[in-house]
């Protein structure tokens, strides 16, 4: 089953929205943390 | 014994004309001795037809979905010999990446922490009816679905397009007396705490949609009624967890778009009386130019089928039935307390079908 209809208005669209744009974010910022960590342990070992 | 990966069970009633196609499709993403079909009283030709693919077919007495599931799991001990179980519909095909791609969310979870991962699904039909659930199914997949998968909330794993780790089927078995036994099952998973679901919108399933009206109202008051026999029996909203919060907010929702409906009813003889505006039209010129509108047309860009926005006042059509039925299936769903087994079976034979 599929629920939808009835249920797709304003407020559950905004709210989901903006969680999915918190958890884009979120993990974007990890991502950069784990690049810059790999980054200087690579920096640090070779030097 | 050592365990084969992934079976696939398909319930069945009644589904001459379409279970060909589907194991047409399925026997092409798994070996055969892995498909399982769990005929559950069907009178016409389904057991016969499926014989000729695959060789586990059983008939069993009418019970009801949920009661054909768990027979067909504890039947073949499927969770002794496979690590996971994709259930499909019989009306319901799989791209022949789906398993590939699900399989794919399962492996990148390393603590095995994840119960099931949940396809995309996408309409077979090409009518107007169709191309109106497909707004529907882009809505709730790519917004709803995709932040629910990160609240730990999602509502609903469909029971035409999920692949459950086989060992949740050990501890947890699909509930009877419901008519929506997958969203049942979903609640009863967050309810043990097994919230971990993840949504891959790169599996997809293609499943038939209603065609006419009569089966497009006949189908929502089904899940819609489901829905709210759900709500009652997992004590929504009292037992705090975030599911909770999602679906009274999902609920609420549905019920505030039901009384648009009925405000806008309301305003069409003052309006036509008076020629003026009043205040009843404001909550559904909101809802038009707010919601309804800007969704419809990004998911026809994104979906690429711009015939979608041409449709726009028949599907508000849709709409607009669709929030009267949720109000009227919560009488049906919430109070009262009988017990339902119902199969959703009206199925059409497709041009070119296998």
């Amino acid at each position: 089953m599929a629920l939808a209809g009835p249920q797709i208005g304003g407020v559950s669209l905004l709210v989901h929205i903006v969680i999915i744009f918190i958890a884009k974010l979120i993990s974007v910022i990890t991502r950069s943390f784990a690049f810059l960590g790999t980054a200087a342990k690579y920096v640090l070992t070779k030097h | 014994m050592k365990k084969r990966n992934v079976a696939v069970v398909i319930p069945a009633h009644n589904e001459e004309k379409v279970i060909a196609s589907t194991l047409h499709s399925v026997i092409k993403i798994v070996p055969s001795r892995d498909v399982y079909v769990i005929d559950d009283g069907s009178k016409d030709k389904t057991t016969k037809i499926s014989r000729k693919f695959i060789k586990h077919v059983i008939k069993i007495n009418n019970r009801g979905k949920a009661y054909a599931l768990n027979f067909g799991i504890k039947h073949y001990k499927l969770t002794r010999k496979y690590d996971f179980i994709f259930f499909i519909d019989a009306d319901t095909k799989p791209d022949p990446s789906f398993l590939e791609k699900a399989m794919f969310r399962f492996e990148k979870d390393k603590r095995k922490k994840t119960v099931c991962v949940i396809g995309q699904v996408k309409s077979t039909g090409n009518n107007w009816i169709s191309k109106y659930r497909q707004w529907e199914y882009f809505v709730s997949h790519y917004i709803h679905k995709k932040a629910q998968e990160n609240l730990r909330s999602i509502l609903v794993a469909p029971g035409c397009s999920t692949v459950y780790r086989s060992k949740i089927f050990n501890k947890l078995a699909f509930p009877e007396g419901t008519l929506t036994e997958d969203m049942d099952f979903t609640f009863l998973l967050h309810r043990h705490g097994f919230d971990k679901m993840i949504f891959e919108a790169k599996a997809i399933v293609r499943t038939q949609d209603p065609q006419t009206l009569p089966d497009f109202m006949k189908q929502i008051k089904r899940w819609y009624t489901g829905f709210w026999q759900v709500v009652r029996k997992h004590n929504v909203p009292w037992q705090g967890q975030i599911l909770d919060i999602e679906v009274s907010m999902l609920a609420l929702e549905g019920l505030y778009n039901g009384l648009i409906v009925i405000f806008f009813i309301l305003s069409i003889i003052p309006l036509v009386v008076s020629r003026h505006l009043n205040i009843y039209v404001i909550p559904l010129s909101i809802d038009l130019i707010g919601v309804f509108m800007p969704s419809l047309i990004i998911s026809s860009i994104i979906d690429k089928d711009y015939t979608r926005i041409l449709f726009a006042p028949a599907f508000y059509l849709l709409r607009f039935l669709s929030s009267i039925t949720f109000i009227i299936s919560f009488f049906s769903g919430y109070l009262s307390t009988e017990k339902t087994y119902s199969w959703d079976s009206n199925r059409y034979q497709q041009k070119g079908a296998y």
